[in-house]
């Protein structure tokens, strides 16, 4: 290795180290602050000078030779084969075999998903395999003997396989993400002639079948940003809290539910104590009254920021999901939907019925979005059976609005699901630098386990999970407490794998954000490829290689 | 005389090893307190029966292993300095390549790990498989070669970068008499162009026939070392060849001797050819007749792909003056060198399985030269000679114009 290689790989760590220090470091501040914005900046400033002196540290002609050699033992022994041959036996098929729901949108929701499903899990597999095995086949079959009379580093055999795995998935990968796009484009160009096969005399059915078309368009083939509503003005909380407040603090007491720590402190304390408890106790309240809507009731939201051309022929969607009062009923509710404000915009009324408990999509035209970027969304209960219909989710109303096309969100989906991998990739290099077969593969696997099982806890822990359902078990309250800590700490350190469902996002026509896949690649590949790479180097660089294979 | 340290590719200065089990106790003390020292320019032989630590010493050289105490220095730097890497060549024990990779793809693969432009590795790669007689089974997978196939690519694949030092684990294990004559002849060949060869065997008479100096270790203690001429020569015996003389003149001779032995200590018979020699003169007997064999060939040493060492004139000259008399005796518990009795070399004789060439032919001879053959026996010699012009004369005057030996 000549002087100025050795001068340009040396830099190119010190530029990785401090883009990734630079990141912890930025991302810590953000999270301390509450700047979400302050993170992405952060991560976006760190991203290129860290891809840089990744690619300048690959860029090795020791790391390359052993990263071709890499990808000739993947495909001489034919394990890279398999693979794509179970996915052409699994995926081409599927347009063929799946009906979905019955219509376009369903079928290509179902395929979409499912190719992507199985892409990701076959890479997967095939990356765990192949990085936990190919260095320990290098020392079990002694191959490193010869390796290691020749003037390279022990690093660069670790970056060889990183890079040789990396190029095996991205290019199975984009084959995998061709065969996606291709069964999306041969589905929707059959639907398209059948549609046009349909004679003009049957008006009905043919209107049907372009409506399914552009369903599909419109809720599948498409990235659309999901848009919360604005949360109800701060005025209406004050109104509601000052109008309650002496009531509610009267029945406090009459009703004897002074807060514990008031009974003993001096009148002044008390009677603070007691407002406090009767803010708390109004604030819910609201909440809880804001979301529900008894039969008769009309129920407003707001939404701002949605940055689409308001033209009539151009959509958006509304998604929703209530729950009913009326627990036993399985029938639909009846309700009405309207969307825009007469004279100010084009406005729109949908009177229809729908099931509780279930996800509904409508589209809009964009024409009810006002000048600022506004929408006004009105919300009426007429069901006869008067039950009480409840948003009671952060996430019950979204207003998705489309701003990218196919193509580049299924880029983006597969963007990730090449992170995900890339990070298995890591993982697995890392154990099998101090592990041998089959330890190594099972170590990695369970961290894998670990990650999925406490990114479900988590979020089970906050939708109001408890071992303690009846609040009487000391045991069980010690037991949460415990794996609440360990989960939390665990949840720390863990690179975020479960907060990503690409195949989810592309099938449902939800837009993989950019900013998003900026920040799965630091969070999982940058970062942890980052530090395990170099783990791994040290463990490795220490060890003796001519030893049995542990 | 002491070689300054700078003559010295390989130092080893009481490196012990001590293997340890998982819970780090010592298990196996495979090399105690070795002090080696290989010399610039020759060839050096590390002998010992099986575990005696020969390959535990080359895998410390090459940082495969870490040392549990002493110090290496290797080409006068740490084993694992990779500037040193770029100046050595290794013949693993058995041959590691990697299967599924052809004889091409292995040398062009540890060529472009060595740094070669691809100019180079153009030039090298196709040169080194012809000169290792692979030349028919270059597009073959390794996994079907054959163990000696194996030897050979293993052994193209230590000499790619032209490397000063050669360490070579076993090189003939595993090959056919031919492949092995090949392999010694190109051991020479390499010595003469100033490469350091370190190679470690049990086949004695194969590394009678290429070094200069031998080490024997035995449980991780080297034991002897010293110039294979001065070990092996019998100083109080004296042979005498000539043509076979007509039975009455060789009475009168026997009278003449006589007079200065003891009858009983004189012995009168024809020398025997060595097997090595008659096996090739029958191999080559049968080639003229039948065609060739798939698999590996007769390679031919291609003096162009190995550039000469340069070393300053006085260590040239020091290095051709004769070999030390005095064989060194590095541990005084070693047992001595006495022409007779030698306990540890019988010991080695019987552990070791190869047939030893008959002592008697070369005991006059110098070092490094090859076997002189026996004067009456002036066929065998020709055929012998001609196999080795073979192996070693090229084609076409390359570059460097070296004369066939």
């Amino acid at each position: 290795m000549n002087p100025n290689a050795r001068a340009r790989q040396r830099l190119a760590a010190a530029v990785f180290a401090a883009s990734l220090a630079a990141y912890l470091l930025g991302s810590l501040v953000a999270r301390l602050l509450g700047r979400p914005a302050l993170g992405d900046l952060v991560r976006m400033a760190t991203c290129l000078p860290a891809l840089a002196a990744a690619a300048a540290l690959f860029a090795d002609r020791a790391v390359w030779t052993i990263a071709r050699n890499t990808i000739a033992q993947a495909v001489r022994v034919r394990a890279a084969f398999v693979i794509l041959a179970v996915y052409l036996v699994l995926v081409p098929a599927l347009p063929f075999l799946v009906k979905g729901d019955g219509t376009l949108r369903g079928l290509l929701h179902v395929v979409i998903a499912y190719s992507l499903i199985v892409a990701g899990m076959l890479l997967g597999l095939l990356t765990l395999a192949v990085s936990t095995t190919t260095l320990w086949s290098e020392l079990r079959e002694k191959q490193i003997y010869a390796l290691e009379a020749k003037p390279i580093r022990r690093w660069h055999v670790l970056l060889g396989k990183l890079l040789g795995i990396i190029l095996i998935n991205a290019a199975l990968l984009a084959f995998m993400g061709l065969v996606t796009w291709g069964s999306v484009q041969f589905l929707v160009l059959r639907a398209e002639r059948a549609a046009a096969r349909i004679p003009s005399s049957a008006a009905y059915e043919k209107k049907v079948a372009e409506r399914g078309l552009r369903d599909a368009r419109e809720q599948v083939l498409t990235a659309r940003r999901t848009v919360l509503p604005d949360p109800p003005p701060q005025s209406d909380l004050d109104d509601f809290v000052g109008s309650q407040l002496e009531d509610r603090c009267r029945r406090i007491v009459r009703d004897d539910r002074i807060p514990p720590e008031a009974r003993t402190a001096d009148p002044a304390t008390r009677d603070a104590l007691i407002r406090q408890e009767a803010i708390r106790q109004l604030v819910e309240d609201f909440a809880k009254i804001v979301n529900s809507v008894p039969t008769g009731y009309t129920r407003r939201w707001h939404f701002s920021g949605l940055t689409i051309p308001r033209r009539h022929d151009l959509n958006f969607t509304v998604r929703f999901k209530f729950f009913s009062s009326d627990r036993k009923s399985e029938e639909p509710d009846h309700v009405r939907w309207e969307f825009g404000v007469p004279n100010r915009t084009k406005a729109y009324r949908y009177d229809d019925a729908f099931l509780p408990d279930e996800v509904h999509e409508i589209q809009v035209p964009a024409d009810t979005i006002d000048a600022e970027g506004g929408l006004e969304v009105r919300f009426q209960n007429r069901e006869p059976r008067r039950p009480t219909l409840i948003f009671s989710e952060a996430d019950c109303l979204q207003v998705l609005i489309p701003v990218g096309g196919f193509a580049g969100n299924l880029a983006r989906g597969l963007a990730i699901i090449f992170i995900e991998v890339l990070f298995i990739a890591v993982l697995g290099i890392f154990c099998s630098t101090f592990l041998g077969f089959p330890v190594s593969p099972i170590v990695a696997l369970s961290v894998l386990v670990v990650i999925f099982l406490v990114g479900s806890l988590k979020a089970e822990f906050e939708k109001g999970f408890t071992f303690d359902q009846n609040k009487d078990s000391p045991t069980a309250a010690a037991a949460e407490r415990v794996t609440r800590v360990v989960m939390t700490g665990l949840h720390a350190i863990l690179p975020p794998l479960h907060k990503y469902s690409p195949s989810a996002q592309v099938s449902s026509g939800e837009e993989v954000s950019p900013l998003s896949l900026l920040e799965a690649a630091w969070s999982i590949a940058l970062a942890y490829g980052g530090l395990l790479m170099l783990a791994g180097a040290h463990v490795f660089e220490r060890r003796e290689v001519a030893l049995a294979v542990p | 005389m002491q070689p300054r340290p700078d003559d010295l590719a390989v130092q080893t200065i009481e490196l012990t090893k001590v293997f340890r089990d998982f819970w780090r106790r010592p298990k196996v003390r495979a090399l105690d307190k070795l002090s080696l020292e290989v010399r610039r320019g020759e060839v050096f032989g590390l002998l010992g029966p099986n575990g005696s630590g020969k390959s535990t010493a080359i895998k410390l050289l090459l940082g495969l292993l870490f040392p549990t105490s002493g110090a290496i220095r290797v080409l006068g730097r740490p084993p694992r300095d990779v500037a040193v890497k770029a100046r050595i060549g290794f013949l693993p024990e058995e041959t590691y390549l990697y299967p599924y990779l052809n004889a091409t793809e292995t040398l062009d693969f540890f060529g472009r790990l060595s740094g070669l432009s691809r100019v180079e590795r153009r030039r090298r790669v196709g040169a080194l498989i012809e000169m290792v007689g692979l030349g028919a089974a270059r597009n073959r997978p390794l996994r079907e070669y054959s163990k000696g196939m194996a030897r050979r690519i293993g052994l193209a694949q230590a000499l790619v970068n032209d490397p000063e030092l050669l360490l070579l684990d076993e090189p003939t294990t595993g090959l056919d008499p031919i492949g092995a004559r090949e392999v010694k002849d190109l051991i020479l060949e390499l010595k003469k162009r100033g490469k350091t060869i370190l190679l470690c065997s049990h086949l004695l008479a194969h590394a009678e026939d290429v070094c200069d100096r031998v080490g024997i270790l035995y449980g991780g203690r080297l034991c002897v070392v010293g110039a294979v001429a001065d070990l092996l020569a019998k100083h109080q015996l004296t042979q005498i060849t000539l043509p076979s003389p007509r039975p009455e003149d060789l009475e009168r001779l026997r009278g003449v001797i006589e007079e200065f032995a003891d009858p009983a200590e004189i012995e009168v018979g024809h020398p025997l050819d060595r097997l090595e020699n008659y096996f090739l003169r029958i191999i080559r007997e049968a080639r003229e007749t039948r065609p060739q064999t798939q698999g590996a060939a007769a390679g031919r040493f291609e003096p162009s792909l190995f550039r000469r060492v340069e070393a300053p004139a006085e260590v040239i000259e020091r290095l051709t003056r004769p070999a030390p008399v005095e064989p060194t005796r590095p541990e005084p518990q070693a047992p001595a060198v006495e022409p007779e009795p030698e306990p540890k070399a019988d010991v080695l004789q019987r552990l070791a399985a190869a047939p030893q060439a008959p002592e008697v032919s070369k005991a006059s001879e110098g070092a490094a030269e090859a076997p002189q053959p026996a004067p009456q026996d002036a066929a065998a010699e020709a055929e012998r000679r001609s196999v080795l012009d073979r192996l070693v004369q090229r084609p076409k005057p390359g570059p460097e114009g070296e004369k066939p030996s």
